[in-house]
């Protein structure tokens, strides 16, 4: 009522032209207007865990690979060239002469081991810095455990000296040690005036900063432009782990400058006071409310960046992003809302985009529980689920029915169906467990998941399926995110709603989630030959080999089935056309230096 | 009237004291910690963490810690006795001073310290040998009693103070833009649908005014964004950079208000205009607007003020809803936010700073209703 007097005084206030909007205006001044999701919780690359950080990150930051903004190929970053060794566990990188920091100094050797003594320190507290284990020795100094028994010196002070490496310790019986200890010198005796094992020095129950050197990591500035990374496995995806952000390199003085070397929360990822080498300088970061980042000025390819500034939005509401989008305040939208995806699919057909992205969504099983112990039922269970209908009348959004559990083009590797939807084979597994433990009927059986509406769509419908086709009684329960997180880490559930985002482009990053007692297994399930598998695959650096024992794996999955793979996530987003050289990949990275913005012409 | 005020603040102290307990014992026994993750943290890492932030201590002892009725064990240095050495000493890099123990456990401390050290015997169990007997540290009081709201355990590099003083006057803004819109709007439509009762001045306007109650916000927020944003292009759809971007949330928090406010103001002024004081002050022969302006609103808004005081509280501390629509860096988000995360100094914090601007508020409202009517005035 009152709207229309006062709109009208807006219109006088402000003139009638429209001015220029973010899309028109960033296409002139090359200024990429992004939704970012979730605000990030920090952009020091060793504390931060979320993928809106790492977009920042990304742009601020660079490792010693880059990607190809295509294919996802390892391509050259500040490293020009790397040799890898025969046994391919040591890798040696070149660094380039003009990879600067954003403060003008060189990046330097050291500086990448300053970083990965920092994150595999445990005193940081970095919640992602068991991805650098595949370092040798990584894993032993990021638990904080003792490091590997070799014959040391302890002086009063200075480093502590080798007398013999672990390797040549391990490889000595007991006869040998005794004599490599008489072999000591008597000044070396005096100069300690004591010679231990590594395993009783008082030093070594408690690491601190000291203890890197003696404990032998795998990572050395031989000189200041080349880096000798030794791994504890050939890694045959090191490459591509590289572009994790818990490789990339801080600035060692900028660390050190505010006490920041193993303390969280000393404030140096903050504007004004950040240093990375990456193509962009942070510039503002208002919480809730954007991040700006610039041009900068020392990068060695700034040459190829051509964007001034890119500015990400923190919009955790889909709505709210979709909106912004449609009233053209953002180039590019981190997702779509689900109930909207139809609806663009009809009217902006050229800027929605569907992408294949490395994720899967599934349900654990737990398998201590009855009847899921039995694993009749569950595949009965994985059987009846007909998957077509539900990502093409439930998701609606292009996602793909999951038969493997690890997502197709996954690293190359693809597994094929594993296994199909059988509902005569489902009704004799259930019919068969039935008579065998002589009851009518299957007990309630519980499905959880985390309060969201589309996680309810998809329970819904399972639940009706379960009960159509096999006369299973489900009842849904649904919980908050982090009660249900604490739900699912105590095992406290019967089935539970779970997705697994993939952080690099391996199977590993799916595969090795379903080892005995992994981190994330959660199922109580256990195959001695699947940990083998995993082990061997770990270990072996011939490519097609390594799929053998994954397809393997994949198989062992579906006969044994401690979860029930359903779907494979897509990643919608919109686009403005005027965005180039952003490419679609399953791991949604794209390198900001290749984006540029071109004016096109509007029909508006 | 002094008097007055500072009774009531100082009655403050414990209710915010008993605020303060109740929502640190809630918000710890929910499920959950700022750690749970779908990506579990490695147990030696999660016991860093915990060790970082306290939370390895038992709960009566964070609660006291938080408070700062106990202080805080800091720089906590186990003193290394060289082979032979009767003394260890321990000195920082910046070499402001000297700790010296000896191995009977006496400390002795030259130079310049921040503050006094304090040693103790290393139990037995955590010797990693005879060389570690002693072990020296500060102590350091900090906490709420000191004014103290700890860091956030979400945004590892921000305090919770610095957080809520960078979006509270975010929120103070929208806030006051909205309760502009508010009273602007409702208090002449409320007091010209009470003038002229049952005519079409008073139907259309509260009828309006109905329906802006019933209109949640997150329906009138992306409805303007719809017509004013998209449509015509005037205004950003989401920001809080320019003085543009403040015109439609203000508009959709403010209209809200305003359809109380005006709901409010006629039926406060319907039953003043119906008092025989009124029909005096008329039968006198005063003029009209005399009547109006200065023997009834006094009266008629009575109900108005007792509403606005701890609206007006919501309305500056930022609503999650406005925010969330419009993309603005408010106070409001961290409510509902801090919770979801489990960041427990930000949710004491938001709920501390909330109860406070409560407390005020009532106050302000009592003083001005003390103001307004004489009867509250004698009674306090």
């Amino acid at each position: 009522m009152r709207l229309i007097p006062l709109s009208l005084t807006l219109v006088v206030v402000l003139g009638c032209g429209r001015p220029a909007s973010n899309v028109e205006q960033g296409a002139k001044e090359q200024i990429l207007h992004l939704g970012n999701g979730a605000e990030p919780q920090s952009l020091d690359p060793h504390l931060a865990t979320s993928v809106s950080a790492h977009h920042i990150m990304s742009s601020l930051l660079e490792g010693l690979m880059a990607e190809h903004p295509q294919t996802l190929e390892p391509v050259p970053g500040v490293a020009e060239s790397w040799v890898i060794s025969e046994d391919r566990k040591t890798y040696t990188f070149t660094l380039r002469k003009d990879a600067k920091w954003s403060n003008g100094d060189d990046v330097k050797a050291s500086d990448f081991v300053y970083s990965y003594r920092r994150i595999l320190n445990q005193e940081l507290g970095a919640q992602y810095g068991y991805m650098v284990q595949a370092l040798k020795n990584g894993k032993l100094f990021n638990a904080g455990k003792k490091c590997p028994e070799g014959l040391w010196l302890f002086t009063k002070d200075g480093p502590p000296k080798v007398i013999a490496h672990p390797e040549e310790w391990a490889a000595l019986d007991d006869a040998g040690r005794q004599e490599a200890l008489a072999e000591l010198k008597p000044e070396d005796k005096e100069a300690t005036g004591k010679c231990t094992f590594c395993e009783n020095h008082p030093k070594l129950q408690s690491l601190d900063w000291e203890d890197w050197d003696r404990c032998q990591v795998g990572a050395r500035a031989i000189d200041g432009r080349t880096l000798e990374l030794t791994l504890e496995n050939p890694t045959p995806y090191f490459l591509e782990l590289l572009n994790h952000y818990t490789f990339w390199p801080v600035h060692p003085p900028t660390i050190e400058k505010f006490g920041a070397r193993i303390t969280r929360g000393t404030g140096w990822a903050l504007p004004g006071k950040y240093v990375g080498n990456g193509p962009f300088v942070l510039d503002e970061w208002r919480i809730n409310a954007r991040m700006v980042v610039k041009k900068s000025p020392t990068y060695w390819d700034r040459d190829t960046v051509k964007l001034s500034e890119i500015r990400f939005y923190p919009l955790e509401s889909v709505d709210t992003e979709e909106r912004a989008f449609r009233s053209k305040f953002l180039h590019h939208t981190n997702t779509v809302p689900p109930h909207r995806i139809d609806w663009h699919k009809q009217h902006n057909p050229g800027l929605l985009h569907l992408d294949t992205y490395l994720a899967v969504y599934f349900y654990r099983f737990n398998t201590t529980k009855k009847p899921l112990d039995d694993v009749r039922v569950r595949r009965a269970l994985a059987l009846a689920i007909d998957r077509e209908a539900l990502v093409k009348h439930v998701m609606r959004a292009g996602q793909q029915p999951a038969y493997s559990f690890t997502p197709p083009g996954t690293g190359g590797f693809t597994a094929g169906p594993q296994f199909q939807s059988d509902l005569p084979e489902a009704k004799r597994l259930i019919a068969e467990y039935l008579k065998e433990t002589g009851q009518s009927s299957l007990p309630k059986i519980e499905l959880r998941y985390n309060t969201s509406e589309s996680h309810k769509k998809v329970a819904e419908a399972i639940q009706a399926m379960w009960k159509q086709e096999l006369g299973i009684d489900v009842v849904l329960d649904n919980q908050e995110w982090k009660v249900f997180l604490k739900a699912v880490e105590k095992m406290d559930f019967t089935i539970t709603r779970a997705g697994w985002t993939g952080d690099y482009n391996d199977p590993n990053t799916f595969m090795d989630m379903w080892v005995t007692d992994g981190g994330h297994n959660n199922t109580g399930w256990s195959n001695a030959r699947y940990d083998e598998l995993i082990e061997m695959a770990a270990k072996e650096g011939d490519k097609e080999k390594r799929k053998e024992y994954f397809r393997e794996a994949e198989k062992i999955l579906a006969e044994e089935m401690p979860m029930l793979p359903i779907y494979f996530y897509v990643r919608a987003s919109l686009r403005d056309q005027s965005v180039k050289g952003w490419w679609p990949n399953v791991l949604d990275h794209h390198p900001y230096k290749h984006v540029y913005l071109e004016d096109v012409p509007r029909k508006d | 009237m002094l008097r007055f005020i500072l009774t009531r603040l100082l009655q403050s102290i414990p209710v915010l004291f008993i605020i303060a307990t109740l929502t640190f014992f809630m918000v710890r026994f929910a499920p959950g910690d700022p750690f749970t993750d779908e990506k579990t943290v490695p147990v030696e890492i999660r016991k860093k963490l915990e060790e970082h932030y306290g939370l390895d201590r038992p709960l009566w002892e964070q609660y006291l810690l938080y408070f700062g009725f106990i202080s805080k064990e800091v720089d906590k240095q186990q003193m290394v006795f060289a082979d032979g050495n009767e003394t260890a000493v321990y000195s920082p890099e910046n070499n402001q001073f000297t700790a010296t123990v000896t191995r009977k456990g006496k400390l002795v401390v030259t130079d310049q310290s921040p503050s006094k050290w304090y040693i103790r015997a290393v139990p037995e169990a955590d010797r990693t040998s005879e060389n570690h007997l002693w072990e020296i540290y500060r102590r350091e009081r900090s906490g709420l009693i000191t004014g103290d709201l700890g860091p956030s355990f979400k945004y590892v590099d921000r305090s919770v103070t610095e957080l809520i003083s960078k979006s509270f006057p975010v929120s103070m803004q929208l806030g006051l833009c909205a309760l502009a819109i508010a009273l602007c709007l409702g208090l002449p439509a409320g007091v010209i649908a009470a003038l002229k009762k049952n005519s079409l001045l008073d139907y259309v306007p509260m009828s309006t005014a109905m329906i802006g109650i019933c209109l949640p916000t997150f329906v009138m927020g992306p409805l303007l964004i719809m017509i004013f944003s998209s449509g015509l292009g005037w205004f950003s759809p989401i920001g809080w950079y320019t003085w543009g971007d403040m015109v439609l949330p203000s508009l959709t928090l403010g209209l809200y208000y305003a359809a109380y406010v005006a709901r409010l103001t006629r039926g406060g002024m319907l039953e003043v205009l119906n008092q025989d004081f009124i029909k005096t002050a008329r039968a006198k022969g005063a003029s009209e607007s005399r009547v109006i302006l200065k023997h009834s609103l006094r009266g008629g808004l009575l109900p108005v003020v007792s509403f606005l005081g701890p609206a007006f509280a919501g309305l500056i501390s930022g609503s999650f809803v406005i925010e969330t629509i419009f993309s603005i860096p408010g106070l409001g988000k961290f409510f509902v936010t801090a919770a979801f995360n489990r960041d427990y100094t930000m949710v004491l914090g938001t709920v501390l700073f909330y109860a406070s601007l409560i407390i005020v508020m009532n106050l302000l409202v009592d003083i001005v209703q003390a103001w307004l009517n004489p009867r509250t005035r004698v009674e306090s």
